[in-house]
């Protein structure tokens, strides 16, 4: 099998980071598309046609397949379709030169997670990358970042600047959600229906309780304060 | 399907064969704007030295001509088309 990586073959994963198949057939775009990704430290494989991506997924277990619908022997569409009978939770990122709406719905109703239509920002593709490690559990390893907080899904530990923190499952849960949130203002329903999987109740403060004991734990002595109250909207975590 | 009564050549396969050119075409400009896209987001983001950004104007220049040579061929067809047009016309 001919794998085209910058290192070993297949390439190892650095500790903690994903490791990402991108079959596209256009040289210089998967060569772009490898340095970004490697710079935002993934470990990248290349595979320029849909018969090597096929036998490629078969033999290494990467966390993402970035996938061009438009590949030589086999087509990006017909490789989807004998991918996820048996790797259903392989996560698979269509790029696509084809913008018509159906093209797009074929594809993500063939078993893509979502579509990319060319020309993309390089930003936009990399948001979506995280996204969907993210939905998979898998965006660095299960490691979340934010600031001097670091929590560890597989470990289910959390620290903060070095110091070990301690969450009931429940609280982990709530943390977890606002650092994959991170910046972005969350309100109480969202929270209710993420991390109980229960409707919002109003008449409930019990989300307002939770976060309380989480800023708490985290938010403790002279470290700047990470989880704030955004006024009639909820709860946000960020640095500054 | 019609054909040329002189050559007896379908000439409905032209026009079928138009939509698919351009689209072939097309496609492969998407290719090149996608790195020139991404090359330049990259250079503003991150680079900070003369070098690093002398590398992202070669490589965007690089691309750049990969889009001119598609539109050099979407040209091309649009002239071959015309021509086969008129030569139809002409029938």
């Amino acid at each position: 099998m001919e794998y085209e990586t910058s290192r070993a073959k297949p390439s190892i994963p650095s500790e903690n980071h994903a490791q990402v198949l991108i079959a596209e057939d256009d040289i210089p775009l998967a060569h772009f598309l490898q340095r970004g990704l490697q710079t935002d430290k993934y470990a990248v494989d290349l595979v320029h046609d849909g018969e090597t991506a096929l036998e490629a997924v078969g033999k290494t277990q990467y966390s993402l397949l970035i996938l061009d619908l438009n590949l030589p022997k086999l087509d990006g569409m017909t490789l989807l379709r004998q991918v996820r009978p048996t790797m259903p939770s392989l996560p698979v990122l269509v790029l696509t030169g084809r913008n018509r709406l159906e093209d797009r719905v074929i594809a993500l109703d063939g078993g893509a997670d979502d579509c990319l239509i060319k020309p993309f920002s390089f930003h936009e593709l990399t948001a979506r990358v995280r996204a969907l490690l993210r939905r998979n559990g898998k965006g660095s390893g299960g490691v979340i970042q934010v600031g001097d907080l670091i929590l560890n899904r597989p470990e289910f530990r959390v620290e903060r600047g070095g110091r070990k923190i301690d969450l009931t499952a429940k609280e982990f849960a709530l943390l977890e959600y606002l650092m994959m949130n991170a910046r972005r203002p969350v309100n109480r329903t969202m929270i209710m229906e993420n991390v109980w999987k229960a409707p919002y109740d109003a008449k409930t403060n019990l989300v307002d309780v939770y976060v309380k004991y989480v800023r708490d734990k985290v938010d403790t002595g002279d470290c700047a304060k990470l989880i704030r109250t955004v006024r009639g909207v909820g709860y946000v975590l960020a640095e500054n | 399907m019609s054909s040329n009564s002189r050559t007896g050549e379908p000439v409905v396969c032209v026009e079928q064969a138009i939509p698919d050119a351009l689209s072939r075409s097309l496609h492969q400009a998407t290719q090149p704007l996608t790195v020139l896209q991404g090359t330049l987001e990259l250079a503003l983001l991150s680079a900070s030295t003369v070098q690093e950004y002398k590398q992202a104007v070669e490589r965007s220049l690089e691309e750049l001509q990969r889009v001119t040579d598609s539109f050099e061929h979407l040209r091309t067809l649009a002239q071959e088309v015309q021509q086969k047009k008129s030569e139809v016309a002409h029938v």
